[in-house]
């Protein structure tokens, strides 16, 4: 499942994928896989997102049961 | 933006889950290549090798290795309270039936296997159809009979150290 709410709130920062992915410790690909829902981060990496971001974790990543 | 160091290993989640999913599968052809040729080096050297000079010139350095590694492997599973093979790697009653499968199971594989390499290496047809199936049989039953045995008691031995780091895990929980 596409994360387009992290998407936006890194673009709404500026921040492009490698910058987010140089300040959380992870590689360029990773980003771009959570960001396209091919990849499910730990809960340490959610909160590095969020913590770089300045968002919540409900903010980036809570999803309602379907 | 930072550029990483070419020689720290990569801290990325994701990277080491990959490379680690991929490194399981190199780990698994190697062991089952070494297996195969101490297999294979039994059906050769086995005739001539019986009452000589110890176990070492079957196994040979790589079958050692081989071995330490798994040992290794398990004690380390065990340290962090896990028994990596099963469907439930914490249970705290012992699967024997499951684990009783799973060694007949090895047995069974390396025995076919090895008479396999020996109906190649040495059919030895004269002798007839009589004591082909007594060796082969004997064989089949040593084979099999030995690997449940290790497997079966190995497996054992490791639920048990498992369990007992669980434990310990708890009441250091618990304090």
């Amino acid at each position: 499942m596409h994360n387009n709410r992290m998407r936006a709130a890194r673009a709404g920062r500026g921040m492009s994928q490698a910058d987010l992915a140089a300040a959380v410790g992870v590689t360029r690909q990773t980003i771009s896989m959570i960001e396209s829902g091919n990849y499910n981060p730990t809960l340490r990496l959610c909160l590095a997102i969020c913590w770089c971001l300045g968002c919540t974790l409900d903010e980036l990543f809570w999803e309602d049961t379907p | 933006m930072k550029k990483p160091k070419i020689w720290k290993a990569t801290d990325d989640e994701r990277l080491l889950a990959e490379s680690g999913k991929i490194y399981r599968v190199g780990f698994w052809v190697l062991a089952a290549g070494i297996l195969l040729d101490v297999l294979m080096k039994a059906a050769v050297y086995l005739p001539a090798w019986v009452g000589e000079a110890g176990i070492f010139p079957l196994l040979g350095l790589e079958g050692m290795v081989l071995i330490a590694a798994l040992v290794l492997c398990a004690l380390l599973a065990a340290g962090r309270g896990i028994l990596t093979l099963g469907a439930d790697p914490e249970a705290d009653r012992f699967p024997a039936k499951h684990y009783a499968l799973v060694s007949l199971g090895l047995g069974l594989c390396l025995s076919v296997i090895s008479l396999l390499l020996r109906a190649v290496v040495h059919p030895h047809w004269e002798f007839g159809p009589g004591a082909l199936i007594l060796v082969f049989g004997l064989i089949t039953l040593f084979v099999t009979g030995a690997t449940f045995a290790v497997c079966f008691g190995t497996l054992y031995l490791f639920f048990r150290i498992a369990r007992r780091r669980r434990r310990r895990f708890r009441e250091q929980e618990e304090k």
